[in-house]
């Protein structure tokens, strides 16, 4: 228990690479063996992170400077020179994510197959060189280190939507890859800056976030935010970057939408918590405004796009922009309240816009299952032609209409929790503005409703009788998702315990003056 | 009679150690030349080419720790030998080092290449890939404006024969006649230059040209400063045409597309590499004191911007791959000059270590890069995009090492190429020159474009083709620079130290 908690993060970064490397040497007709290694590849982190999840509370926060806050510190030097280290460790935020991530890459494995039909060794080796991206970068706090994994993401993303994607694929696998690239160098210009500036020599990140949190605000300084802050804001994605998005999403095969929707759009939510807004809180604070109403908009947009959409899988994607902009509107509340004297509130608006994100992460992959096994089955995902699946396939469509509701933000499901939290705290920072974004839940709800009615209702069509109902596949991947669905939905405390110390470390420091 | 005693320590003076490796190398010149009349089996002469540069790296080796040399180094004020043309500084040491593995693996991936296309003409080519290698080592290695003129005429008529050995070709005749013209008006412009200097100071010693222009600029007769800078205008224009920077970049494409394939690898790495090293010589040692220092460097930040927006936006449109590289390693020109322009700022031997660092970098992924366009060249000279259609599923060791050598380009981790661009980033943040920086990363994003081209028909597009045959030397270069790259990349704490010590310019 103890080396699985001690090394446990190196574990759950390099165990898929290290299966990954092993598949190599696989012969290409071993599909057997290659799914084994697969599956071994992303079950293995998920036994240090229950292991870490159990000990959690027992495990002592660490407080020096370079590891405050943080939990399961690995640490090794890297680059001496230019002061780089390995170093990884995760609190409140981090732990969640890595959760999360375990979770969904075995059951987004386990629907890629018998979906993923050509090239499957190529395709179980990219899919675990992306879980060693997004876990590496749920763990770093080292921004060389973060870095190096945020970059790694890109190519099997890449290859994942170009190569078995659907039609337009390559399009929009390169927009994808060119708006998250020109994002993440600017933001390393911006980080560079940063490093100079303090005069550390060190690119660990809480030591940095020491030094520049301090930094009077200048023509640079804000260059250094908002280069940062775009990089990561490509990735949330918040308005107005969020154009790749519904390519991405639609053209992607339904497993690698639910990575996209559940793990990749947290990777910038979660650098923002971890890097852009620590590093920066009076640039943040100064902006916090802007930054309110570009999830406003969000919002509001993103719901009223996703009302327009023929394209089920479209409307999906839209609403994934919808919900992180309420991770946005709550962390510009945060920013604004800390600064001005009320960590308190801005405690419960990052809580609440954080527990979003997760909640999103738990219900828009499904979301995605949903669509996909109405594709799989009708080859469609035109709106007008689906129809009347309560009485063709009775158990999907039951399972669709869960699914919505709870993206809806139905009380009792985990994606209410949530939006109400996060709106509850950004009210005292932005007043009756607030209501601006309930708007877009009304507009949420409203298409919501629409498109059950216009999948789910109706007569049952002709040229779908004998569609068969849901496999013991999907029941499995559906199971435990909506599980935690409805558990968070009425008990969120496990998930608000873990992230509280953290929140409030993060509240007090978004108060530096 | 007694036999005179030998003394051995007046003959190995550190005069010849230093001078071990460029005599190895022309030791192994007389060697390649005088085998090839007795064997009939000419790949021997590749075998004993790669021996000699081998050997000529170790030399560097001894030459670098010989105790006198060393010690020199040590206390500042490195030797200079055979009348102060030669300085044994560790600036010199470390490009001759990366310069000797450009040759070698340029040697190692050409093999098949000049049995197939070029006639067997083994003993031409790799002659004159070892004159080449003669002369940029001199080029490195000394602070004497005549000296580094010499070995950049030595590298650069090896290098237009080169072009043209392709000989029943005529676009490889082209290439060699526009690269030997163009050549030879760059290097009059850069002597032109060189006499206006040496009109100034009175000398062609670098050190001295530094005093000298001190006091030139200091004596405040009218219109000196003009001068002064057009002396400058007239070096830079003509180094400029040797790393083909905008605007004297206009011969590259040709010469590039119509040189044969290795030759071209070898001309996007070496003999650039030692003309930024003699940029780096001249301008910092010599013009790098005087006041003029912001002029220089902001008409090398000028040409740093237009090589990478014109590099960059060109190779986008370009159908044939090596003209396309043609292009992207003028666009790479462009960022390893804003080394340059960030080690302008003296005290700051970040932009030196950038510099180098970069230069490393490039070289490994570009061999790389190459090596599998020699593998791919299956007509003598010509390589289309659409060439690599499905070059993932025929040879897919290939295609994945092309795939981390333009990732490697690009500068994304975790490669070589990444950690170059992000020291160049690092210098020229640390110097003011945040924008520069920023056209920089703006300029990588637009290098994804064209890149992306060929990965996108390696990975995407399906091709009923077989697999081409392997060869030996294209795999072993594959191998090295992809295992060169990622090292490079994920372990880079060394490769930093030997950039910093190397960066101590003199």
């Amino acid at each position: 228990m103890q080396a699985l908690t001690s090394y446990g993060l190196s574990i759950i970064v390099f165990a898929p690479l290290l299966l990954a490397l092993v598949m190599l040497f696989v012969p290409k007709a071993n599909q057997k063996l290659l799914w084994v290694l697969a599956f071994a590849g992303t079950l293995i982190p998920a036994i240090p992170t229950l292991a870490m999840l159990a000990t959690w509370a027992s495990e002592p926060m660490r407080t020096e400077a370079a590891f405050k806050g943080m939990k399961f510190i690995q640490h090794v030097e890297w680059i001496k020179q230019i002061g780089v280290n390995y170093t990884m460790g995760v609190d409140g935020f981090g732990i969640t994510m890595i959760a999360l991530s375990v979770l969904l890459f075995p059951l987004a494995l386990l629907a890629s197959k018998g979906y993923i039909k050509d090239r499957i060794k190529d395709y179980l080796i990219l899919f675990l060189i992306l879980e060693v991206g997004t876990n590496g970068v749920f763990v770093s706090l080292d921004f060389m280190l973060f870095y190096v994994f945020w970059e790694i993401v890109l190519l099997p993303m890449y290859f994942l939507i170009g190569i078995w994607g659907g039609a337009r694929r390559e399009y929009a696998a390169i927009k994808f890859f060119l708006y998250t690239l020109i994002g993440s160098v600017i933001m390393l210009v911006g980080a560079i800056y940063l490093y100079l500036t303090t005069g550390v020599g060190d690119f660990n990140l809480l030591k940095m976030a020491a030094e520049t949190s301090t930094l009077p605000i200048t023509g640079l300084t804000t260059f250094a935010f908002f280069a940062l802050l775009v990089g990561f804001a490509v990735k949330v994605p918040m308005f107005p970057f969020h154009t790749w998005l519904p390519d991405a999403h639609v053209e992607a095969p339904t497993p690698i939408s639910m990575l996209l929707a559940g793990i990749l759009l947290k990777l910038g939510s979660f650098a923002m918590v971890r890097i852009s807004h620590p590093m920066l809180p009076q640039v943040a604070a100064k902006y916090a405004t802007l930054l309110f109403v570009l999830g406003v908009i969000s919002i509001v947009y993103a719901a009223a796009a996703a009302m327009a959409q023929k394209d089920f899988k479209k409307q999906v994607a839209y609403s994934s922009v919808n919900h992180m902009g309420f991770f946005i509107i709550a962390l510009a509340a945060a920013s604004y309240l800390s600064s001005n004297g009320q960590a308190g509130m801005a405690a419960v608006a990052l809580a609440g816009g954080y527990f979003v994100t997760i909640s999103h992460g738990l219900i828009s992959p499904l979301f995605f299952f949903a669509v996909g096994m109405f594709y799989e089955r009708t080859h469609t995902r035109d709106l007008g032609k689906l129809g009347g699946m309560f009485q063709t396939v009775p158990v999907i469509a039951f399972m669709t209409a869960f699914i919505a509701f709870a993206n809806l933000g139905l009380p009792g499901l985990a994606g209410f929790i949530g939006e109400f939290i996060a709106l509850t705290g950004t009210y005292p920072a932005f007043g009756l503005w607030v209501l601006v974004a309930g708007a877009g839940l009304v507009i949420t709800a409203a298409w919501h409703l629409l498109t059950m009615r216009n999948v789910l209702l109706g007569e049952a069509k002709k040229e779908y009788a004998g569609l068969h109902d849901v496999t013991g596949k999907e029941k499995f991947i559906f199971a435990p998702l909506a599980v935690l669905i409805l558990i968070f939905g009425v008990w969120p405390a496990p998930i608000l315990n873990t992230l509280q110390e953290s929140v409030n470390a993060l509240a007090a420091v978004l108060g530096v003056k | 009679m007694p036999l005179p005693t030998i003394d051995w320590a007046a003959i190995v003076k550190p005069n010849y150690v230093y001078l071990l490796p460029e005599m190895i190398v022309v030791a192994t010149m007389l060697i390649v030349m005088v085998t090839d009349f007795y064997v009939r089996e000419k790949r021997l002469l590749v075998w004993l080419t790669v021996a000699g540069t081998v050997l000529a790296m170790i030399g560097v080796f001894f030459s670098a720790t010989d105790e006198t040399i060393s010690s020199a180094i040590a206390a500042g004020a490195p030797l200079e030998f055979w009348g102060k043309m030669l300085v044994a500084d560790s600036f010199t040491f470390f490009m001759k080092m990366v310069l000797l593995i450009v040759v070698a693996l340029v040697t190692m991936l050409s093999i098949d290449y000049v049995e197939k296309y070029l006639k067997g003409m083994f003993l031409e080519f790799y002659e004159v890939l070892l004159a080449a290698t003669l002369g940029m080592m001199f080029m490195v290695s000394s602070r004497d404006l005549i000296t580094i003129y010499v070995g950049l005429e030595l590298t650069s008529i090896s290098s237009y024969i080169l072009a043209g050995l392709l000989r029943k070709d005529p676009k490889s005749n082209e290439a060699a006649l526009k690269y030997f013209l163009n050549g030879a008006l760059a290097s009059a412009i850069l002597l032109f230059g060189v006499s206006l200097v040496y009109g100034f100071t009175g000398t062609t010693y670098l050190p001295d040209i530094a005093a000298g222009l001190g006091h030139v600029l200091q004596s405040g007769v009218a219109g000196t400063i003009s001068l002064v800078i057009t002396a400058m205008i007239f070096v830079t224009g003509g180094f400029a045409f040797k790393i083909a920077a905008v605007p004297m970049h206009l011969w590259a494409p040709d010469a590039y597309e119509g040189a044969p394939t290795p030759v071209t690898g070898f001309f996007s790495v070496g003999p650039k590499g030692a003309a930024f090293a003699a940029i780096l010589r001249v301008f910092l040692v010599a013009f790098g004191a005087s006041q003029l220092t912001k002029e220089w460097s902001l008409i090398w930040a000028v040409l740093a911007t237009a090589s990478m927006f014109i590099g960059n936006l060109t190779a986008l449109m370009q159908t044939n791959i090596k003209r396309m590289m043609a292009y992207s390693s003028i666009a790479q020109a462009g960022y390893i000059l804003v080394g340059v322009v960030a080690s302008s700022a003296m005290g700051s031997p970040m932009g030196i270590g950038a510099v180098l660092f970069y230069v490393l970098a490039y070289a490994l992924t570009n061999l790389g890069i190459f090596a599998v366009l020699t593998h791919m060249d299956q007509e003598g000279g010509w390589v289309k995009v659409s060439d690599f259609n499905g070059l993932s599923q025929r040879n897919p060791a290939y295609a994945w090492a092309l795939l981390i050598f333009f990732i490697s380009l690009i500068g994304i981790p975790p490669t070589a190429g990444f950690m170059g661009k992000f020291f160049l980033f690092r210098a020229a943040v640390g110097t003011q020159y945040l924008w520069l920086a920023i056209v920089m990363a703006v300029n990588s994003v637009i290098s994804v474009g064209y890149y992306y081209g060929v990965v996108k028909a390696m990975f995407l597009e399906k091709s009923e083709r077989e697999p081409l045959p392997v060869s030996f030397g294209v795999m072993a270069t594959v191998a090295i620079a992809f295992i060169g790259v990622l090292l490079v990349g994920l372990w880079a704490s060394p490769f930093i130290n030997f950039t910093q010590m190397a960066a101590g310019l003199h």
